[in-house]
């Protein structure tokens, strides 16, 4: 069966180490890679994209040493977290050039296109212009473009971030089906997008593998170590000091706050954790404090 | 499912298609116009050799920098580079591809002026045309590496043309690589001219395959 | 302050590097740092001073006369009618009408200048001129200047080529005025260009007046100070900042700051006028360093000579500093409208046409729509101050006509900002339409 192995992998940007000693394992399905904004997900995605040359460390993809580069465009599909074409190109254009970039004959660039076209939904747009789509059908043309080789390994960077709900859904049920026969990497900040999709994962902190395994190993890891407590508002800014918050929400003067800690506190109850908690628990035992004023992860629970 | 990877010859003529539509048409159209002006502006007839060598060398040759500086220009928006450069095709090929045209379309441009002055009864030889095409490809070759080099292709417009400037400044200071050397009647520097002007492209077009997969960052 | 954070942007980063680079290379290569090998020296008696052109019948008649027949036998004339070179030929009829013009000033017989410039062409062993440009050199300004040395002596042996004795002044005027319409115009025949055959050598008097001008109006330094102006003028200063502007507003859209500035609170006008201010700030600033370095060169050369040491930012300020604005409001105006560096090939153009249209007139090249004023022929002519003075008129209305383009440049990428700003204007949509067009057309 196809995977990929990465072992020993150490990137730098001149002096500046950007990963560190990555070593996975990625078999066929979908794969998360979980992690904050800069902690060197796109860096190890390029780097499996052969965008960017590793120093030292090992990658085969498939069978292929990630070296041949050539060989290696062959057989994965990657799509950028920003997904923008030459500015005068239509959908239909857009596709047809990227088809022959692949390497694709006529005959099957135009059975190509036009399946995935349908398959992605964009067929009535294909005479629009890339840059007035929306950032769904952005997306959408993106895994489309991704696909043209039938590639075996799927590359996707933060493919849902600016979505809304819904076109976040329909892209999720997207990606899964392709990743029935296929190795899907999805690298996102969101955790409701592993959740919603992949079994494995990885978090990925400051340039290292801080967890690696299954969702529910990750979950299982955070039992018993996730509380929820009320206190009033005023008090809150005492609290934040004292806890690890992983979210809260205010109902009148009360605060309903989740946390997490090694041990109950006074006036807490343990709760079932979810994936947030438990990714929020390996942050802070890497050493990650200050999580909710990145306003990025947490929210409504 | 079988892969989609045929073996066969890489699709030069396709992709030079989609590229002189959708990336170098603004250029060819502005390299037109810096044509047509010159025969507005400047007398292109009844000139003898040394003066048929001045429109060539001083106005039409600077269609070169118009051309080939932007070569570098589409992938110079990291999306679309990150787009392009995990395709099977190397993006250094289609940028070879760019250059070849557009080196065809300074040919043939010089070609058709040098044709248009001949019929006004200029003396025009081949060597006229030849110097012309070593002139700007030359030209261009300096706005390319610069605009590899910067990761900026409005930078790599700034060298070509301060040594244009240079030229009227200096003169034939300039020895072999006096752009308009043929105005005065020596026409061996514009072998050493194209010859350089080839090897700039080259390294330019290594220097951008380099600098493209192991970014250092610059400022602009 | 704004101001000071956007010269920071401008000045830290590789294009003012290499901006400033080719404005050091550019100016070196004209030998402005070595100014104090060309010293002012003061007229002995007995001493040669040069020539200037003056309307004397005498020596004018002849000259041109010469010429005309040089080129009448050649049957190739040159002519600048818009300031580029453009060689004519004459159809027969009007190599006719030549000829009658050169028959009534010499007093031959029309078919015998016709057959004798025949043969003169023919027979080139009989002739020393050249034809056309072995005549033309380059010199070391840059421009092309004509050598008349090689006149046809032995032609005008032979048919007796000379003016009339009774020949008019006036009539030859006339006649000299009509070969210079059958070319087209912009000949050297024509009225205003026809002293340039005048050319007689200055007397000790008047070299004593013009080292005493030099001294007294331009204090020496303003004549460096001017050279300087001359060269930064025509190399540098009209295309160089395009790039800078170009760049500072092509930024924006390459890290997507665009949206971003845009929702900021900072009125339109404000924010456009800093960056103009900033660009134009940074721009000058090499330059007006570069001015006095080469200026303070020849201080030392004047000890005992009362100086002018503002000399260098006076000509900074008032010849310099509109083709820098110029060039950054073509920059900026241009980028905004269209989201494409399209202002560096406009710019590009515009310079290199009008650099060339002014070959004919680097001496002193004052007219109203000139982008780069030029008054520099060969050496110590810099210092003729009457000339500038004569002109200066010109060269104010010329730069003041640049400011005030440049102002109203200015406001109108205001408008475009707001506009955008606004989302009235989304950016480059028409201009793209058409480009999207031509290339429809195209397929």
């Amino acid at each position: 069966m196809d995977s990929i192995e990465i072992k020993g992998l150490n990137k730098f940007y001149g002096k500046k180490q950007a990963l560190y000693n990555i070593d996975l394992s990625i078999k066929q399905g979908m794969f998360g890679l979980l992690g904050r904004n800069g902690a060197g997900k796109t860096t190890l995605m390029k780097t499996l994209a052969t965008l960017l040359q590793k120093q030292d460390g090992e990658i085969i993809v498939c069978g292929v040493p990630v070296e041949n580069a050539k060989e290696i465009r062959r057989i994965i599909g990657y799509l950028p977290q920003e997904f923008s074409m030459y500015p005068s190109m239509k959908v239909k254009e857009a596709m047809e050039y990227l088809a022959i970039l692949s390497g694709l004959n006529k005959p099957e660039r135009e059975e190509r296109i036009d399946g995935l076209l349908k398959k992605v939904n964009l067929t009535e747009h294909c005479s629009k212009k890339v840059k007035a789509l929306s950032g769904g059908m952005k997306r959408r043309l993106g895994i489309a473009q991704a696909l043209l080789n039938n590639p075996k390994v799927l590359i996707v960077d933060e493919p849902t971030a600016g979505l809304d709900p819904e076109e976040r859904v329909r892209f999720r049920n997207l990606l899964s089906e392709i990743a029935e026969d296929k190795i899907v990497i999805l690298s996102t900040h969101i955790v409701g997008d592993i959740e919603a999709t992949c079994e494995d994962i990885a978090i990925i902190n400051e340039g290292r593998v801080i967890y690696n395994g299954t969702i529910n190993k990750l979950l299982q890891s955070a039992e018993g170590k996730v509380f929820t407590i009320v206190v009033p508002k005023k008090e809150l800014p005492k609290w934040k000091q004292q806890l690890s918050i992983t979210s809260m929400h205010t109902q009148g003067n009360e605060v309903y706050i989740r946390f997490i800690a090694d041990t109950v506190i006074q006036g807490a109850k343990v709760c079932e954790p979810n994936i947030e908690d438990a990714y929020m628990l390996y942050l802070h035992t890497s050493g990650v404090r200050d999580i909710l004023s990145e306003g990025e992860i947490g929210g409504a629970w | 499912m079988e892969m989609y990877h045929s073996k066969k010859r890489f699709p030069i003529l396709e992709i030079a298609k989609i590229n002189i539509r959708h990336n170098s048409l603004l250029s060819i159209v502005v390299a037109i116009i810096l044509c047509f002006l010159t025969t507005l502006l400047i007398g292109t007839t009844n000139l003898e050799r040394n003066s048929s060598a001045m429109p060539l060398e001083m106005f039409v040759s600077l269609i070169g920098i118009i051309l080939l500086t932007p070569v570098f220009q589409p992938e110079q928006n990291e999306e679309i580079n990150d787009l392009v450069s995990s395709k099977y095709y190397s993006t250094t090929k289609v940028e070879l591809i760019r250059v070849m045209y557009l080196v065809g379309i300074i040919v043939l441009l010089i070609s058709v002026f040098a044709l248009y002055m001949k019929i006004q009864n200029c003396d025009i030889t081949i060597i006229l045309i030849f110097g012309a095409v070593a002139d700007s490809i030359f030209l261009g070759s300096m706005g390319m590496l610069a605009s590899a080099l910067t990761g900026n292709t409005v930078i790599g417009y700034m060298p070509p043309l301060l040594y244009y400037a240079l030229n009227i400044g200096m003169g034939a200071k300039l020895g072999h690589f006096y752009l308009f050397s043929m105005s005065i009647g020596n026409y061996i520097g514009k072998i050493w001219m194209f010859a350089a002007g080839v090897l700039i492209i080259i390294v330019s077009l290594l220097c951008q395959r380099f600098c493209r997969r192991n970014p250092f960052t610059f400022s602009y | 302050m704004l101001l000071i954070k956007e010269i920071k942007k401008i000045v830290k980063s590789i294009s003012y590097l290499i901006f400033v680079a080719a404005i050091v290379i550019g100016l070196y290569s004209q030998d402005v740092f070595h100014f104090n090998e060309q010293l002012l020296q003061e007229p002995q008696p007995g001493g040669r001073y040069g020539f200037k052109h003056e309307e004397i019948p005498e020596i004018i008649m002849p000259a041109a006369l010469s010429d005309l027949w040089a080129e009448f036998s050649a049957n190739n004339y040159r002519t600048y009618p818009i300031g580029f070179i453009k060689y004519i030929k004459l159809n027969e009829s009007k190599n006719r009408k030549m000829a009658e013009i050169l028959s009534e000033i010499t007093g031959n017989k029309v078919e015998v200048i016709l057959q004798e410039g025949k043969a003169a062409f023919d027979n080139p062993d009989n002739v020393t001129f050249e034809i056309g440009g072995d005549t033309m050199q380059q010199d070391s300004n840059g421009g092309f200047i004509i050598n008349s040395d090689s006149k046809p002596q032995d032609n005008v042996g032979r048919i007796m080529l000379k003016v009339r004795g009774d020949m008019d002044y006036s009539r030859f005027k006339e006649l000299m005025g009509l070969a210079d319409s059958l070319l087209g115009g912009g000949s050297n025949y024509a009225s205003d260009s026809l002293t340039r055959y005048g050319s007689v050598p200055l007397t000790y008097e008047e070299a004593k007046e013009r080292y005493n001008l030099a001294i007294n109006s331009d204090q020496v330094t303003g004549g460096y100070a001017r050279l300087f102006s001359d060269y930064a003028g025509v190399m540098v200063m009209p295309i160089l900042p395009v790039f800078l502007a170009v760049i500072l507003c092509m930024k924006d859209q390459r890290s997507k700051m665009e949206a971003l500035i845009y929702t900021k609170k900072i009125s339109a006008g404000k924010l456009v006028l800093i960056r103009y201010l900033a660009l134009v700030i940074a721009a000058m600033a090499p330059v007006v360093i570069l001015s006095y370095l080469s200026n303070i060169m020849v201080w030392a050369s004047y000890s005992g000579i009362k100086l002018d040491y503002f000399a260098p930012l006076k000509y900074d300020f008032g010849w310099l500093l509109p083709s820098v604005m110029i060039s950054i409001a073509i920059g900026m105006a241009l980028t905004e409208l269209t989201g494409i560096p399209i202002a560096v090939a406009v710019q590009g153009l515009w310079w290199m046409f009008d650099v060339n249209l002014g070959i004919k007139t680097v001496s002193s090249g004052y007219s109203l729509f000139r982008l780069a004023p030029r008054h520099n022929a060969g050496a110590g002519s810099w210092f003729r101050t009457q000339d500038y003075l004569e002109n200066f008129q010109n060269l104010v209305q010329n730069r003041l006509l640049f400011v005030g383009i440049s102002l109203l440049l200015v406001m109108f990428t205001i408008l475009i900002y707001k506009e955008k700003r606004e989302g009235k204007f989304s950016g480059n949509v028409s201009f793209k339409k058409a480009v999207s067009n031509i290339r429809n057309c195209k397929n």
